[in-house]
């Protein structure tokens, strides 16, 4: 049995138990959790070039399969990054047990992971982000989860996808072209210069932030920080993809004319831009949702500079920063659901103003986690941010002081939003936290502070990553 | 008696049309994505869509079976049934999106939001055409690629204008149309052809969803506007 048949089952026969149950949440959540969990577990333990015995079948994960006249196949990067995705879902469940999330997230999670696997899987590669487009849609409803008023996050997700599919469309109708008419070089830059643009538009460094900055403050909060993982996961991915197949996609320029512009320098600069530009923006907000927000883009600006490093730096630093940020934002999109829903689903200053007097942990978890992603040493985001500067340093030493800039930012959004959960409580009303929120923020908390006073822990996981992408050039 | 002649079947009927029209087909395209991008009533919107829809199916025919262009008119048609569908769930039984009636003002016929949308559309239109001949798209017919150049520019300004799921819907729809149109003349792929009309049915799907989402919250403050 092929892997990819797994990988696409497993989820949707769990998603329809979870969907039978869904009128008993500990059930179901456990239910969801669990499948998830073994997905994520079976992937990053399953070697992928070898016969692995499960449930009394054999299963072979990179055995390609047959679906609908096209074909899937996990390679190496592909099954490593299912397994992020499910294990961050896991994550996710665990913290929307007792923050209701959307009544259709345990199941149709389940549904997206199966399908943004698929996205991962399809070949051939260039109708991925067509599939992608496909999966947002269906994405588009555990974002909007039945809310009523502004759509503009659940509707911003699709359109630079969306934009980006004729580019890599066309720009496989050119490699075909290429491939018949080996003698003209014109149609292999062109295709590679289109895939280029492609790859800019999902990837989106500053300015093309603004679908990323609205899904993470509309969607619901741990529902918004598993989609900006897994976009974030199935784009680098999709990257490292065209990188290992196309080499004509090294070292070229967006334009014929501007050979300097070339898509590694584009997103350093739009990373280090897009860092800047969240902490400052994260320092004025008067929103704990807008914070949060910047705060992941931040994160996110941090992992396309390591991106665009190539060579320089490494695909474990891009993953470090990538785990890191993950589970700073499940930590800190916890502590906002709760803050949220306790606040009738606003996070402004003047409805949160004395809730930290309430729920201390869940006011901790959040902090610490925007501090996590804004990389503040004795946190979990600290060894990531520390190991980009090290690079960036020796690269140019302003870029490094331009991303320690846009911490700081954040640093002061989240001293005014201390300041503003420790002071006077407005609703006499609000009820304190419970035994399992506070077991869960307490969880929370040690996830970001235990690995920053043991960094080693990250070693085997890193480890796997470099395998994984071992067949990647720098970038 | 004469034996009455067998009816046309619907792709005979596509054949005969595309066959007698050519540049009319073009310019009513060109019209309706002007309406699309510039206007506020959502009806006339759900118009020029299936309008815009059934033009791309005579120009398809041009160059593909009829039975593949006839696809476009059912996706057309399915979307609009469904964005006509939401719009009355919504309440929307007024000229405008609902968002145009907030804090109790009604928007105008001709309101300056409207005339700047139109201005920006001219604008647009004549920067395309001045600019089509040195865009990098394949060589393919010269109607196809007028016409793809066009849809794939007023997606993106409705993209840049819209902020309500109608108006970002339609530009979306715009955008996959015009890539739907180039692909297929360049890389005649059936199974492509049914994945970007899957895409565009899923689209439309998806935005008749947040219709529902964005309209049910505007009909207190359109009721409590109509009491004033």
């Amino acid at each position: 049995m092929s892997g990819a048949v797994l990988v696409l089952t497993l989820p949707l026969l769990a998603a329809v138990l979870v969907y039978l149950l869904r009128r008993w949440p500990l059930p179901s959540t456990v239910l969801a959790g669990v499948a998830a969990l073994t997905m994520g577990v079976l992937m990053w333990r399953w070697p992928n070039d070898d016969l692995v015995l499960f449930l009394g079948r054999v299963v072979r994960p990179n055995v390609p399969f047959e679906l609908l006249g096209q074909t899937l196949v996990m390679t190496p990067a592909a099954q490593w990054a299912i397994g992020f995705m499910a294990i961050s879902l896991a994550g996710a469940y665990l913290g929307a047990w007792r923050v209701s999330q959307g009544r259709s997230f345990f199941p149709f999670g389940l549904v997206l992971l199966a399908l943004f696997s698929a996205v991962l899987m399809l070949e051939p590669i260039w109708l991925q982000p067509l599939l992608l487009v496909g999966v947002l849609c269906l994405a588009v409803f555990v974002i909007q989860a039945g809310r009523r008023g502004s759509t503009r996050g659940a509707l911003r997700v699709l359109w630079l996808p969306t934009l980006a599919v004729p580019l890599f469309l066309v720009a496989a109708w050119y490699l075909g072209q290429a491939a018949l008419d080996t003698s003209d070089p014109f149609l292999t830059q062109r295709a590679a210069r289109l895939t280029s643009w492609g790859l800019l538009l999902l990837l989106a460094p500053w300015p093309l932030h603004g679908p990323a900055k609205s899904l993470g403050e509309e969607a619901p909060p741990l529902v918004g920080a598993w989609l900006l993982t897994v976009l974030a996961v199935v784009n680098i991915t999709l990257l490292q993809e065209f990188l290992v197949r196309f080499e004509s996609l090294q070292g070229i320029s967006l334009f014929a004319n501007l050979p300097f512009l070339r898509l590694a320098e584009l997103l350093v600069a739009g990373g280090i831009a897009l860092c800047l530009w969240s902490g400052m923006a994260g320092a004025l907000e008067n929103d704990l949702s807008r914070l949060w927000s910047y705060a992941a883009l931040f994160a996110y600006g941090a992992i396309l500079v390591a991106l665009g490093l190539g060579a320089e730096s490494s695909w474990a630093l891009v993953w470090l920063l990538m785990i890191t940020r993950t589970a700073g934002l499940m930590v800190s999109g916890f502590g906002r659901a709760v803050i949220r829903q306790r606040a009738g689903s606003v996070t402004d200053f003047d409805h949160v103003q004395g809730h930290g007097t309430r729920l201390p942990w869940t006011s901790a978890a959040f902090l610490l986690g925007v501090l996590s992603l804004a990389g503040l040493p004795l946190t979990i985001g600290f060894a990531s941010q520390w190991a980009l500067m090290q690079v960036l340093g020796n690269r140019d030493w302003l870029q490094a002081v331009v991303i320690l800039a846009g911490a700081v930012g954040l640093v002061v959004g989240v001293m005014r939003s201390v300041r503003v959960l420790l002071g006077p409580l407005k609703n006499r009303l609000l009820e304190r936290e419970d035994r399992v929120l506070i077991f869960l923020a307490v969880l929370g908390v040690l996830v970001v502070l235990l690995p920053a006073i043991r960094p080693q822990i990250w070693r085997p996981i890193l480890s796997a990553v470099v395998a994984a992408f071992a067949s990647t050039p720098g970038g | 008696m004469q034996p009455i002649p067998p009816l046309p079947t619907p792709p005979e009927v596509l054949a005969q049309v595309t066959g007698a029209l050519g540049v009319p087909v073009t310019l009513v395209i060109g019209a309706c994505a002007i309406v699309l991008v510039a206007a506020r009533d959502w009806r006339l919107v759900l118009a020029a869509l299936m309008t815009l829809y059934i033009g791309l199916a005579l120009i398809t025919a041009t160059y593909l079976p009829p039975e593949w262009a006839l696809l476009r008119v059912v996706v057309g048609g399915l979307i609009a049934i469904m964005w006509y569908l939401s719009a009355q769930r919504a309440g929307w039984g007024g000229r405008f999106l609902p968002f145009q009636q907030q804090g109790g003002v009604q928007a105008r016929p001709l309101a300056s939001t409207t005339l700047f949308r139109t201005l920006l559309a001219v604008a647009v239109a004549a920067a395309v055409l001045i600019a089509r001949p040195r865009l990098p798209i394949p060589t393919v017919d010269p109607d196809i690629r007028l016409v793809f150049t066009w849809l794939a520019a007023f997606g993106l300004l409705g993209l840049a204008l819209g902020e309500e799921a109608m108006q970002s819907g339609v530009a979306l729809l715009m955008w996959i149309a015009a890539t739907q149109l180039l692909l297929s003349s360049l890389n005649r792929d059936p199974w492509l052809i049914w994945f970007l009309s899957s895409t565009e049915i899923l689209i439309g799907l998806v935005i008749a969803y947040l219709i529902v989402a964005r309209g049910s919250q505007e009909r207190p403050a359109a009721a409590e506007g109509n009491r004033r």
